[in-house]
């Protein structure tokens, strides 16, 4: 900022440093032409903040992982308050997983959702992937923020990773800036326990590149980040 | 903002109500980016260009109903919101997300479709700055760009940037001003 040209737009826009915000703010209060200046620019400023706000991607709500309601149990109505107080017990003693096992099964087959953070493995991209139980199949849904711009030729892809063995499946290219989702057979994800998204090269080699940039835990037992690949 | 503004969008719905196919076209290229940002937040985006073009087939079939004192923008996302619920009515295993079921109904519901008309109509008065202050407004707010990175990304002096934005800040807002004082 100079004090020729205040930068009014990067005031309103938040990229000024605190030094230069309140010096800034110093000058507005002695500097009539510079105050116009910015109640000039304050409409346009605010249409576009509640448009950009509007148009940003919705990211998946941050869910805590809740284990599928597996069996409804038929049982008596004199038991059921024994067993409330029995779950709310659980619950006070800070247990992660509540077990409802009893008599036979009925009803429909439940869903659930469990969230899982990327972490940085190379960089400072973050993100997401919700994962949302179907019949047979879970649906991965990741959204991604900061990942860097990939080189021309070069692109992200997801992999269902095994920290134990590192063993890996490929699941597709994701989308740098945005959400990108996959539906995995259910037993195909039970069998790993992270997913990996790496920077890829379009170099006709299908493997990992080992260049990881973001990976997460998604079962809750493995509360441990996973090891880099890189 | 109020529905005012919105009377380019009320003139297009008078075409449409008078079988104008050029109105059609204009509306989905005035509106369309903005509509499927709104329905890919509700069904995503594998289905929602499906939405989009039921959405537009639909202004375009109802089009008679369009009431002129009604703001253009809010009737056609009410229609798209119309539509996106239907879609996900349509799915075998729906999972609720309490966010999402907030933002299709009651007050909240009403409130999002008014966002997404005002956004429409920002998007298009930014479509009518000249290009070089439009394209660094874009980077700005739609890219999420610093002044400075969007000096790197354009390769130009960074006090052109701002000059640029300064200008078409200003110049958005009269722009909006103007379109609402019109429509008075």
């Amino acid at each position: 900022m100079s004090a020729e040209h205040p930068d009014h737009v990067g005031l309103l826009r938040g990229e000024l440093t605190n030094a230069e915000v309140l010096e800034l703010g110093g000058h507005l209060e002695a500097c009539d032409e510079c105050r116009d200046e910015l109640v000039a620019l304050v409409t346009g400023h605010g249409l576009l903040a509640a448009t950009m706000r509007a148009l940003r991607p919705r990211e998946p709500m941050e869910t805590p992982w809740v284990p599928p309601l597996t069996v409804t149990p038929a049982r008596p109505r004199w038991r059921r308050p024994a067993v409330l107080v029995a779950a709310a017990a659980l619950v006070v003693a800070g247990a992660a997983v509540i077990p409802l096992v009893e008599g036979g099964s009925e009803g429909s087959t439940p869903t659930a959702r469990r969230t899982a953070a990327l972490a940085p493995v190379d960089g400072s991209a973050r993100g997401r992937v919700v994962m949302t139980e179907g019949a047979g199949a879970v649906r991965m849904t990741i959204t991604t923020r900061d990942l860097p711009r990939a080189a021309r030729g070069d692109y992200y892809y997801a992999w269902l990773f095994e920290p134990a063995t590192d063993k890996m499946l490929a699941l597709g290219v994701v989308d740098p800036d945005g959400v990108t989702a996959f539906e995995v057979a259910r037993d195909l994800v039970e069998r790993y326990h992270a997913l990996d998204v790496s920077l890829e090269s379009d170099d006709g080699d299908p493997g990992h590149s080992i260049t990881s940039v973001l990976r997460a835990n998604y079962t809750p037992e493995a509360s441990k980040p996973p090891s880099a690949t890189k | 903002m109020d529905f005012a503004a919105d009377v380019v969008g009320q003139s297009i719905g008078l075409r449409l109500a008078h079988r104008d196919e050029t109105a059609l076209q204009d509306a989905y290229e005035r509106y369309a980016p903005v509509v499927l940002a709104y329905v890919t937040g509700f069904v995503g985006r594998d289905e929602a260009e499906d939405v989009l073009q039921r959405t537009f087939l639909d202004v375009w079939r109802s089009a008679a109903r369009y009431d002129p004192a009604q703001r253009f923008t809010g009737w056609l996302f009410t229609i798209a919101h119309r539509r996106a619920v239907d879609t996900l009515r349509a799915r075998r295993h729906v999972v609720v997300d309490m966010d999402l079921a907030r933002d299709l109904v009651g007050d909240d519901g009403r409130e999002t479709v008014n966002r997404f008309a005002d956004a429409a109509d920002v998007r298009w008065a930014v479509a009518r700055l000249p290009e070089h202050e439009r394209t660094v407004l874009e980077l700005a707010y739609f890219r999420e760009l610093t002044q400075r990175e969007i000096a790197v990304r354009l390769d130009v002096p960074l006090g052109t940037v701002k000059a640029r934005a300064s200008r078409g800040t200003r110049r958005l807002g009269q722009i909006m001003r103007a379109s609402d004082e019109a429509a008075r």
